[in-house]
């Protein structure tokens, strides 16, 4: 059930951004140990499921209640040879924890009793278009690193010339430009959402390999 | 029993996905063997659902012989009234042998009930990382995770990670895990009947791991 009580409004969500050393700081994630992580709340599929079932438009609870159940669908056999007798329907109380969760870590949000996507979620098709895109972006930077690295690694090579720098470097600009995006407001600081896609690749990858051995 | 007593570069994958309708009483064992020379990769994952009513049970043995690398990652789904009874035994027994096993239940029903039993041992330099994750989102439910590892000489690693989760405020989930050594008293008690302390050792990790 949602917590409705006074405390709502004093709960602790770390920062994001670490510039001095804090007991609370992890280091191996370089983040506050209790920053609230998307993958383990993507560990569940029904969560999975409504986030994809949200992807098309917002809808009620009534409608995620509906479209949150499922038959198996037999995938080495034909339909008509079997008819599956087997649903799972899941419960309004699990559904409500569910999308309380959601709510709670800022995946989505009720708005006019309609649950919307708090953040951008792509079917494949969708990313299919984009990559063109992404292939640009990555082709000019690397022109621009094929030009600098010979200039930075005589640079470099006179600090230390044993130290791998030059990944370092690498890293760290990739960080900056992160960082730099985000101020100029070009990115949204968006959770992890490659859970998702793994879900959809693995499904996909799945059914090729069907079609291709039976 | 599945057995790959001359393992060499092997690989086995599973993708499988469980349905288990309602009142249904489903029990699945898998026994392992992958020869003594750790040259096995196991990754197997699966979905399982568990419809009203139901009782499934899991059973994974990997104790005899050498594991190679196994990463089994089992996600189960408990509907209403379900139960689920998941036990793990896997014993890592050199530095080539890394365990890792991810075993999760969401109780998904009301009243569904799960207890998930993991036990390992880890030897000459042998790696063991158990994952039990229970995650309560249905009324009244109630899952444990348990978990007993025993680490044996340098070099060997055995972690826990149980990850248990309310989310409905009439579930119940709890855990325990102890990892480590044996505790002395057991050894004692062995020792007094003329054993080595090796020797007790080994009864009590051969008694921990047999199958029920």
């Amino acid at each position: 059930m949602k917590e409705n009580t006074k405390y709502q409004n004093y709960r602790f969500v770390g920062k994001i951004n670490v510039d001095e050393i804090q007991p609370w700081f992890d280091f191996a994630t370089a983040k506050p140990w209790d920053e609230p992580e998307v993958p383990w709340i993507l560990d569940n599929k029904v969560r999975r499921e409504i986030l994809i079932i949200l992807v098309d438009h917002p809808k009620t609870f009534q409608e995620i209640y509906e479209l949150v159940k499922f038959s198996p669908k037999p995938l080495l056999i034909k339909k008509e040879e079997f008819k599956c007798q087997i649903s799972y329907q899941w419960t309004k109380e699990s559904i409500e924890n569910h999308l309380m969760i959601l709510e709670w870590y800022n995946l989505i949000k009720l708005n006019n009793e309609k649950y919307e996507l708090n953040i951008p979620i792509f079917p494949t098709e969708d990313l299919d278009k984009l990559e063109r895109y992404i292939v640009l972006f990555t082709e000019n930077w690397i022109n621009i690193i094929k030009e600098l690295k010979n200039k930075i690694q005589e640079k470099l090579g006179k600090i230390n010339s044993k130290a791998p720098l030059y990944p370092i470097l690498i890293e760290g600009a990739v960080e900056k430009l992160y960082e730099l995006l985000k101020r100029e407001n070009l990115i949204p600081n968006m959770p992890n959402t490659k859970t998702l896609w793994a879900e959809q690749l693995r499904k996909i990858k799945f059914e090729e390999w069907i079609a291709k051995n039976f | 029993m599945l057995r790959f007593p001359k393992a060499n570069g092997l690989i086995h994958k599973m993708f499988g996905h469980f349905y288990i309708g309602r009142n249904c009483n489903f029990t699945y064992s898998e026994t392992h063997y992958h020869g003594e020379n750790s040259g096995a990769l196991v990754a197997p994952v699966g979905y399982m659902y568990v419809g009203e009513n139901s009782i499934f049970e899991n059973n994974f043995n990997l104790t005899r012989g050498t594991p190679g690398k196994v990463k089994i990652m089992i996600d189960i789904y408990a509907m209403k009234n379900s139960v689920i009874k998941s036990n793990i035994r896997a014993f890592g027994k050199c530095k080539k042998d890394s365990v890792r096993i991810r075993d999760s239940v969401f109780l998904e029903g009301e009243s569904a009930r799960s207890v998930i039993k993991m036990k390992a041992a880890a030897k000459d330099g042998g790696e063991v990382l158990m994952y039990g994750i229970t995650e309560g989102n249905a009324p009244n439910c109630n899952g444990h995770v348990e978990c007993n590892e025993i680490v044996l000489g340098k070099g060997s690693i055995c972690r826990a990670r149980p990850f248990i989760r309310a989310i409905d405020p009439s579930s119940s989930v709890s855990h325990e895990a102890s990892l480590g050594r044996f505790p002395q008293k057991w050894l004692d008690e062995l020792k007094a009947k003329g054993l080595t302390e090796e020797e007790a050792t080994q009864i009590l990790i051969e008694a921990m791991l047999q199958e029920e």
